[in-house]
């Protein structure tokens, strides 16, 4: 196990000018001994070349990888005795599922008892133990790729264990189960994991910290409730969430931030000076509001829609929408009302060239 | 995919056109709104507007294929004073008729709370896992009438093994007779309001 260090850019041609020439901006992270991580964003953002940079299936066009701080940029999988699993499942048809999860401890020559010992633990949590002597050809699909998974984390010894989108063949009923899988096996086995994926829930769910990536760039890397409650970029605030965050571009003037033509009063101990921000509030902390009230902005509805557990109202004044999460119980207004939204509050944040400012 | 569905749902919004839509996810169905056919099997099992086949649906299949994530079902029999648990507490709701066999009470995630309000019934149980989608915290729990799930606004920490205790309305339940035909619904306490058709 080991904590590891970038300090690194990556293109994958030659004498990179601009920005977009790099798969990955030059970043400097830290990843500590035990820890679970996810590296969450769009396709294309980078997230696969970096998992892949820390495995050493690819070596990074500048900077370093270290591992309890000695520098193994130049070294293979093997060297960095890394376990990677990837998105589709890398079984041996022909051997039992017992076969196939001694192997990567027989090629590593542990003692026989020793390996008898590992994959019982193995299996007993990925709830295989009565498949042990099946031949895995027969299994199906999510089966093999729980054997992938166990796989991975079957040698004791790994620096850590790298995951790419490894429960996209999943059954989306038996995700979940997956998922609580995972994170059990984290508890127990205290290895380092980092898990590569696009899905907003599972990264959310499995890792204490998530790294999100746009376009080459780590834009934040933070807990759950710190992406939810103070994006630290305007893609952040758009990427979690759903819908994602409301951004209201406006001006801070001594009056107050104007915004949609309107004016509203900031909140306060907010440090702004005078000029352009974008003001983001999510859906869940707009609220309806008396005329005239602190903190709100006069709007016409625009579209009401029940989505079962909660209903979403859209509102529009000039070129600014504005999106609110009610609950189904409060009474509602219809289309085309004129209504006041309170975007102002202590979850209430501003933005300045799609940086977090206060 | 949820970029894409806000994005579809507006366009839907705004053009003439009539647009059908197939799809297993239950909330792509209630973000574009309209009317919803609820298939299974080879079979239309209801039809109507979709806010009202997600708030009254007629049967537990209708229930099993439109919630998400899963409504809860709990065994239950009719009994003296309203509708009996099985392995928990009795249900004070007053059935349109008292049927013979056993019933299933049927309760969406969002129905169970962390904070009781009055007249609520507890359920405790362990965690098993929750899952954050950032709106929302979806906490699956193991219980004495079988593994539940609660879905919390906002991001909620619970470790695995954890013991908790949330809290429903009765009032805010589903039954079902043994047939599995829908005997009693929640109110709708904002019937008629807003939403606009496709």
């Amino acid at each position: 196990m080991a904590r590891i260090e970038l300090d690194l850019a990556h293109a994958y041609r030659a004498n990179p000018q601009q920005d977009s020439d790099y798969a990955l901006l030059p970043l400097k992270m830290t990843f500590d001994d035990g820890g679970a991580y996810a590296l969450l964003g769009p396709s294309g953002c980078g997230k696969t070349t970096l998992l892949n940079i820390m495995s050493g299936l690819v070596t990074p066009s500048q900077g370093s990888v270290r591992f309890d701080g000695k520098d193994v940029t130049g070294f293979t999988p093997q060297q960095r005795n890394i376990a990677q699993v990837f998105q589709f499942p890398v079984i041996y048809d022909t051997m039992t599922v017992a076969e196939n999860l001694a192997f990567p401890l027989r090629n590593r020559k542990m003692p026989a008892d020793q390996i008898k010992q590992r994959v019982g633990v193995i299996a007993e949590m990925l709830e295989m133990s009565g498949q042990l002597n099946q031949r895995a050809s027969n299994l199906a699909a999510d089966a093999k790729q729980k054997i992938s998974l166990g796989r991975g984390l079957v040698r004791p010894d790994v620096s850590a264990v790298l995951f790419d989108e490894p429960l996209t063949v999943i059954d989306p009923h038996l995700k979940w189960q997956l998922r609580r899988k995972l994170k059990q096996i984290h508890h127990e086995l205290k290895l380092t994991l980092i898990y590569v994926t696009h899905d907003q829930v599972e990264a959310l769910t499995f890792a204490d910290q998530v790294v999100v990536m746009t376009r080459g760039r780590a834009v934040q890397v933070g807990s759950a409730a710190d992406l939810f409650e103070r994006p630290s970029h305007t893609f952040v605030g758009h990427f979690i969430g759903s819908p994602g965050m409301n951004f209201l571009p406006g001006s801070m003037t001594a009056a107050g931030f104007h915004t949609a033509g309107a004016t509203v009063a900031a909140p306060a101990g907010r440090d702004l000076s005078d000029g352009d921000y974008k003001l983001g509030v999510r859906p869940e902390y707009v609220s309806l509001a008396d005329a005239n009230a602190e903190g709100a902005l006069p709007m016409e509805v625009s579209q009401v829609q029940d989505v079962g557990t909660h209903v979403i109202l859209s509102a529009r004044r000039e070129s600014v929408t504005l999106k609110a999460r009610l609950s189904a119980n409060t009474h509602l207004p219809a289309v085309g009302d004129s209504v006041w939204l309170r975007v102002m509050g202590e979850h209430t944040c501003f933005y300045k060239n799609e940086e977090i400012v206060a | 995919m949820k970029f894409l569905i806000w994005g579809v749902t507006a366009l839907f919004a705004a053009g003439d056109s009539t647009v059908i839509y197939a799809t297993t996810e239950p909330g792509e169905a209630l973000l574009l709104g309209g009317y919803t056919a609820v298939m299974d099997a080879g079979e239309l099992l209801q039809y109507g507007p979709t806010a009202e086949v997600f708030h009254r649906p007629a049967s537990l299949r209708v229930a099993r294929a439109f919630s998400d994530p899963p409504m809860n079902l709990l065994a239950a029999r009719a009994a003296a004073g309203g509708v009996q648990l099985t392995r928990g507490p009795l249900l004070p709701l007053a059935l349109p008729s008292v049927p013979a066999g056993d019933l299933t009470v049927g309760m969406r995630a969002s129905a169970l709370r962390a904070k009781e309000q009055s007249g609520d019934v507890a359920l405790a149980g362990k965690v098993e896992l929750a899952e954050i989608s950032g709106t929302d915290t979806f906490v699956h729990f193991d219980t004495a009438l079988g593994e539940l799930v609660a879905q919390l606004t906002g991001v909620h920490h619970f470790g695995l093994g954890q013991a908790v205790t949330f809290y429903f309305n009765p009032a805010a339940v589903y039954v079902f007779d043994a047939q599995g035909m829908l005997l009693l619904a929640p109110p709708r306490r904002h019937a008629g309001a807003g939403g606009k058709g496709l």
